[in-house]
């Protein structure tokens, strides 16, 4: 027997990518997380609208047309982080660990693979979750009315799906656990670092924060700001493969 | 040829592996045969480089596993069942194997019809499986890179009378091929009947080897051969025992 002659790493990439595209889980995320998107959009953009025809435009609790993409994009968060876990969690099970360990031998590069993997299926669920929660603002006609749509808040919105997914995946490869993977990132991020930022103010640097303050205010993260945001990523990544190509398949 | 050499391994206070040492050449069928909790997966984890030994190596071909350019090409090892996500199906889950080594797509089909498994179960989700055909889809993995090594962990688990001689003919054919196939079981009747070569271990120690037929001669039985070095293992009498592997 005889492979196909090439790198390893692209090979590992690619058998990845394979895997997770025939995950029934990871197309169930993707589905339902662009359905549930692009309904809170609609729903906000539609309501909001409706209000102020009706002249109750102050009921809209300070939201304007334009923001609803944004705030359904904000709850949306949990989709990068269950596929970012999910790339580490399908292997869980002893059976499939042994036998992803198997095909690729070296677990950092294996480890590499999978976060590339990770970056990846985040970004083009970033883009297509950004599109469908776009689709209603822009069927109302109401992107035209002084509610422009700015590329620059979606493009950090992206970037922080990809971040925040590459965090879940280090805290899944690391702990071998989806539970342990998903449910701080996503209670931290739908409104526990809300609720402590007033007490410890040092939380203002989270991911979560930056990233809210960048794309809502549609401006760039600071210097010191986006360095906080790099070692998040980077301490959960690296411990994550760190622990993943030293632990036992046992 | 899988050489193990003074391998060890520590689970915190407990040893599952104790100075392990053996060979299993090409052409033959060598088993490790010992009772549930006797280290015989740990040894094969550790050769197949999913476990880290304490001290101590375990090569295959003179390498280690993870040293080897591509592994699967190598060695091709199966561990308890299918080793499949549950969600997957057997075409799924072997073309990203094939996929990660670079092997020419074909080889998925191949190896399916060489365990058996028959084209309307393909496409069905592992999770529907008996433990039988997770059995198949496992080996179907292992043989996926045509391996000139290949290690089986209680390869009759979960088979049916037909599925058992199914392996035994495997196993023989792989031998007769010339690859080195390693084997453990618990059945010792089975084993007897496959192996031409037993490791034989206890509490994760090696109590005794030597070839099948030699042990029968003298004993009886393979089991009764068992059962005389488990006895003089416990009294303290046992030597590792000598000869081949």
């Amino acid at each position: 027997m005889t492979a196909r002659p090439g790198a390893r790493g692209p090979a590992s990439f690619s058998g990845e990518f394979l895997k997770l595209r025939s995950f029934p889980a990871v197309r169930r995320t993707l589905l339902l997380g662009l359905v549930a998107v692009t309904a809170i959009a609609a729903f906000g953009v539609f309501q909001t609208i409706r209000f102020v025809d009706i002249g109750r435009g102050d009921e809209t609790g300070g939201l304007s047309v334009a923001e609803w993409p944004t705030v359904a994009l904000n709850f949306g968060a949990v989709i990068p982080i269950l596929l970012g876990a999910w790339v580490f969690g399908q292997d869980t099970a002893q059976g499939p660990r042994r036998v992803a360990f198997l095909a690729t031998a070296r677990r950092v590069p294996l480890a590499l693979a999978k976060l590339a993997v990770v970056a990846l299926v985040t970004l083009l669920a970033g883009i297509v979750c950004t599109a469908g929660a776009l689709a209603p603002l822009l069927l109302s006609g109401a992107s035209g009315e002084g509610a422009t749509v700015e590329l620059t808040r979606y493009g950090w919105l992206i970037g922080y799906w990809v971040l925040i997914g590459l965090m879940a995946a280090g805290i899944a490869a690391a702990t071998r656990n989806m539970v342990l993977a998903v449910v701080p990132l996503l209670a931290w991020t739908v409104g526990l670092a809300d609720l402590l930022v007033g007490r410890f103010p040092v939380l203002t640097a989270s991911i979560d924060q930056v990233a809210k303050a960048a794309y809502r205010g549609g401006i760039a993260p600071s210097g010191p700001e986006a360095i906080a945001v790099a070692a998040q990523v980077l301490i959960l990544t690296g411990v994550g493969v760190a622990v993943f190509a030293r632990r036992d398949s046992a | 040829m899988i050489a193990v050499d003074n391998v060890t391994k520590r689970h915190g206070s407990i040893v599952s592996v104790n100075e392990v040492s053996f060979t299993a050449d090409a052409g033959v069928v060598t088993g490790l045969l010992g009772p549930n909790g006797a280290g015989k997966s740990s040894i094969m984890r550790i050769i197949c480089d999913l476990d880290r030994a304490d001290s101590g190596t375990a090569t295959v071909s003179g390498r280690r596993f993870r040293e080897h350019p591509i592994p699967m090409l190598a060695v091709g090892a199966q561990f308890e069942g299918a080793g499949a996500h549950p969600s997957r199906t057997a075409i799924e889950h072997l073309r990203w194997v094939a996929r990660t080594n670079r092997l020419p797509k074909h080889r998925v089909t191949e190896v399916l019809e060489l365990v058996d498994l028959q084209p309307r179960d393909w496409k069905r989700r592992v999770r529907e499986y008996s433990l039988g055909m997770q059995q198949r889809l496992g080996i179907a993995t292992a043989m996926l890179g045509d391996p000139q090594t290949v290690i089986f962990d209680e390869p009759a688990n979960g088979l049916d009378p037909i599925g058992i001689q199914w392996l035994r003919g495997l196993l023989t054919e792989l031998a007769r091929e010339g690859k080195t196939v390693l084997l453990s079981s618990h059945l010792m009747g089975e084993t007897e009947m496959i192996a031409d070569r037993v490791v034989l271990m206890d509490r994760a120690r090696v109590i005794g080897r030597g070839a099948v037929a030699d042990l029968v001669t003298e004993h009886g039985s393979l089991e009764q051969a068992f059962f005389s070095r488990l006895e003089a293992s416990r009294d303290g009498t046992a030597t590792a025992g000598g000869g081949q592997p």
